[in-house]
C-alpha cells in the first residue's frame, strides 16, 4: 500500500474522529495555571538573589602552577592571624575566585574578591591561587582567612590565623545577568530572563577558632594542569539556572551519578571548545570575562512523551568552532537583543514541562563532543507529557544537524521517539507555559 | 430529512454548513479552489443520489469524505507520476516516510484489515494526537493551520506528527502489515 492509498483508506475512519479533528482545539490551562505560581515564585527569589548577593566578580577556576618547593618559605608571621594585611610586595598574592559546582552533594561557598588580601607563602609549594574570603556582614567582619591552593594535590600550607568564627557556608545563590521583563505575545506567556544561578564550593577545611598554627589543606579540582589554554575538566557538576526553570528541584545528594567518561561541565567552562581557565590576576582586579562569549543561541527541542513518563537523555551533538545559520537567525531576533549575553557562562538550560514536575539529573559532555542531558519526569501520569529544553550556548559552538534525538527509555531500554532531522531547527521562543 | 423529502434545498443547505470546511480539506488536497468547487459538487451529486437508501449518522463528517474522496481521485488522476501543488504533496511525503517501501510493493494487503488496524492504532492514540494526526492526514491541513488551531508551534507540530508516524509504522509492523 502506498501512501497515497492509505490517504483514501482514512476516508473511511469513523466520522467521530473527523469531527473531533475538524472542532476547536482548545489546550486545557487549568494545570498550567497551578503550575504558573511556582514559576513565578522561582523567578522572584531569582530576583531577589540577585539583589541581595555581591556578584561574583571573577568566576575561573584557579590556575594551577607548577610548585616550587625551593622557592617558597614558610610563613609564620603573626600578622596573618586576623584583619587584613597589605601584601608584601615581594609576594605576588592571585586572588581569584573560582567556581565550582559540586551536582551530588550541592554544598557551596561563595568566595567573595573585594580587593582584601591577605599575605600568604607556603611550605612546599609557591603560591599559585589564593582564595580570599571576606567575612559577610553580620558575622566577624574584621577576619579574613586566605587559604593557598597548591598545584600538586596533597600539599599543604601552613597559615596562622587567629581567632575565627564559623563561615557561614551552604549553598548560596548568586544570580547575574540581566533580568529581562516578561513579554507576552499571543498566546503564549513568553518569558525572558537572563538570571542565573550559580553556586559556588570550595574545597578547603577551614580552621577552628583557635590560635594555633593550622595546616590548611586544600583540594584541588581535579583535572586542572598548568596548561591554561584548556583544562581537562573532570569534576562533576552542571550548571542549571533555577529561575529560568519552571518546577524543577535542585539536586540533592540522591542524584544519580553521571554516567562514567566523558567530561563532566563545570561552570564558567565550555566543554572542549571553551576557553580556558584565567591566569591568576593582581590583588583587587577583577577577572576579565570570557573573550569568546560574544552571543548566544536558544536551541529549542521539544519532545512529546505519549501515555508514558521516563528519563530520558537527550543528546545533542555540539560541533566547533563553525558557525551556523542559526546564530544568524538567533542574532536577527530582535527577542534577544533584550538579553545581556555577555554574562552568561557556561551552559543555561531551562526546562519546562508541561503540567509536570522534572529535574535535570546531570548534564556532561561525552567524548564525542556531544552533550549528554539526563532529565527526569517525576509524576507519573497518564496524560501526555511537553518537554521542553533550551540551551543557551556560545556562537562559536554549532549544533549539528542529527542532534536532539531521544536515545532510549531509562525503564525499559526501548528505543523511544526519534525525530527528523531536517524539523530540528533554533528557535529564539523562551516559554515558561506550566 | 430534506433528502429524503427530495427537497432540493437539502444541496443548499450542506453547502452552507459544511462548504468552507469541506472546500478547506479539498484545496488542501489539490492545491485549486476551481476544483475543489468541482469537488464539492461531485459530492453533492453523489449525496442526493446515495441518500436515501442512505442514512448517514454524522452527515457533516459523511458529506466531507465524499469531497475527500473525490479530491482524492482527482488528484490520482493528475498526479499519476510526479506530485504537484498543494498539501497533498507534502503529507504523501511524509506518509511515505512510514509506509510500505519499494520491497513491499508486491505485497497484497487485505485493505480492510488495514483499515481495522488503522483503527485501532487511531483509538489508542491520546485524543490530542488524534485530532493532530487526522488534521493533518484526513483534511490534509497545512502545518502552520494546524500550529494555530492546535496553540502549538510549528516545530511541536511537526516534530509531533513525526513521532505519531513513527508508532503508525511501529503498530503497522507489530500487526505484520508492513
Amino acid at each position: 500500500m502506498n501512501e497515497l492509498e492509505f490517504m483514501e483508506l482514512l476516508s473511511e475512519i469513523p466520522a467521530e474522529y473527523v469531527e473531533a479533528a475538524a472542532a476547536p482545539q482548545k489546550r486545557r490551562r487549568i494545570l498550567r495555571k497551578i503550575y504558573g505560581i511556582p514559576v513565578a515564585a522561582a523567578c522572584l527569589a531569582a530576583m531577589i538573589a540577585a539583589a541581595a548577593y555581591p556578584r561574583l566578580r571573577t568566576e575561573k577556576p584557579e590556575q594551577i602552577l607548577q610548585p616550587d618547593e625551593s622557592s617558597c618559605a614558610v610563613m609564620t608571621d603573626d600578622s596573618a592571624i586576623g584583619g587584613t594585611t597589605t601584601p608584601d610586595p615581594g609576594i605576588t598574592v592571585y586572588a581569584t575566585a573560582y567556581t565550582t559546582v559540586n551536582a551530588v552533594t550541592g554544598r557551596s561557598t561563595t568566595a567573595d574578591t573585594s580587593g582584601h588580601t591577605g599575605r600568604t607563602t607556603t611550605v612546599g609549594g609557591s603560591v599559585t591561587a589564593v582564595n580570599t574570603e571576606t567575612e559577610r556582614p553580620g558575622l566577624n567582619a574584621n577576619t579574613t582567612k586566605t587559604t593557598a591552593v597548591h598545584a600538586n594535590q596533597g600539599q599543604t600550607t601552613k597559615t596562622t590565623t587567629g581567632p575565627t568564627n564559623a563561615v557561614t557556608t551552604g549553598r548560596t545563590a548568586r544570580t547575574t545577568g540581566k533580568e529581562t521583563p516578561g513579554r507576552t505575545t499571543g498566546n503564549t506567556a513568553r518569558t525572558t530572563s537572563g538570571a542565573t544561578t550559580r553556586t559556588t564550593a570550595r574545597q578547603t577545611t577551614r580552621p577552628t577558632a583557635d590560635s594555633t598554627t593550622r595546616t590548611v589543606t586544600t583540594a584541588l579540582s581535579p583535572g586542572w594542569s598548568a596548561d591554561t589554554t584548556r583544562p581537562a575538566v573532570t569534576t562533576a557538576g552542571w550548571h542549571i539556572t533555577t529561575a529560568m526553570m519552571a518546577a524543577t528541584t535542585a539536586p540533592n545528594a540522591s542524584t544519580t551519578s553521571p554516567q562514567s567518561g566523558g567530561t563532566v561541565i563545570t561552570p564558567g567552562q565550555w566543554g572542549p571548545s571553551g576557553p580556558g581557565p584565567m591566569a591568576g590576576t593582581t590583588p583587587g582586579a577583577s577577572a576579565p570575562e570570557h573573550p569568546d562569549i560574544r552571543s548566544l543561541k536558544i536551541i529549542q527541542f521539544a519532545q512529546q512523551t505519549g501515555d508514558r513518563y521516563f528519563a530520558d537523555e537527550l543528546r545533542w551533538n555540539l560541533i566547533e568552532p563553525s558557525v551556523t545559520q542559526i546564530r544568524d537567525e538567533f542574532l536577527n531576533d530582535p527577542a534577544m537583543a533584550e538579553l545581556d549575553v555577555s554574562e552568561y557562562s557556561g551552559l543555561i538550560m531551562q526546562l519546562t514541562v508541561e503540567g509536570r514536575d522534572a529535574r535535570v539529573v546531570y548534564a556532561k559532555w561525552n567524548d564525542d563532543g556531544g552533550l549528554t542531558l539526563k532529565v527526569e519526569i517525576l509524576e507519573e501520569k497518564g496524560s501526555c507529557c511537553e518537554l521542553n529544553v533550551m540551551l543557551f550556548i556560545p556562537h562559536d559552538v554549532s549544533v549539528s544537524a542529527d542532534a536532539c534525538r531521544v536515545l532510549k527509555n531509562q525503564t525499559d531500554d526501548s528505543d523511544i521517539f526519534m525525530t527528523d532531522i531536517e524539523e530540528i531547527d533554533s528557535n529564539h521562543e523562551i516559554s515558561l507555559e506550566s | 430529512m430534506l433528502f429524503e423529502n427530495r427537497n432540493e434545498q437539502a444541496l443548499a443547505e450542506t453547502v452552507s454548513q459544511y462548504g468552507a470546511r469541506c472546500r478547506a480539506v479539498a484545496r488542501n488536497i489539490l492545491g485549486s479552489e476551481e476544483d475543489a468547487e468541482e469537488c464539492i459538487n461531485d459530492a453533492l451529486l453523489s449525496a442526493w443520489n446515495a441518500i436515501p437508501p442512505a442514512h448517514p449518522k454524522h452527515y457533516g463528517a459523511y458529506f466531507q469524505t465524499l469531497v475527500r474522496n473525490f479530491a482524492l481521485k482527482r488528484y490520482a488522476a493528475a498526479h499519476a507520476e510526479k506530485r504537484g501543488g498543494g498539501q497533498m504533496t507534502l503529507a504523501l511525503a511524509e506518509l511515505s516516510e512510514c509506509l510500505a517501501s519499494g520491497e513491499n510493493v508486491e505485497r497484497t494487503i487485505d485493505r480492510r484489515i488495514m483499515l481495522e488496524s488503522v483503527k485501532r492504532f487511531l483509538a489508542d492514540l491520546p485524543e490530542r494526537q488524534r485530532n493532530l494526526f487526522v488534521r493533518r492526514y484526513w483534511h490534509a491541513a497545512p502545518i502552520s493551520d494546524i500550529a494555530v488551531d492546535f496553540e502549538m508551534s510549528e516545530i511541536n507540530v511537526k516534530v509531533t506528527l513525526s513521532r505519531i508516524r513513527n508508532r503508525l509504522q511501529k503498530h503497522l509492523r507489530k500487526e505484520g502489515l508492513l
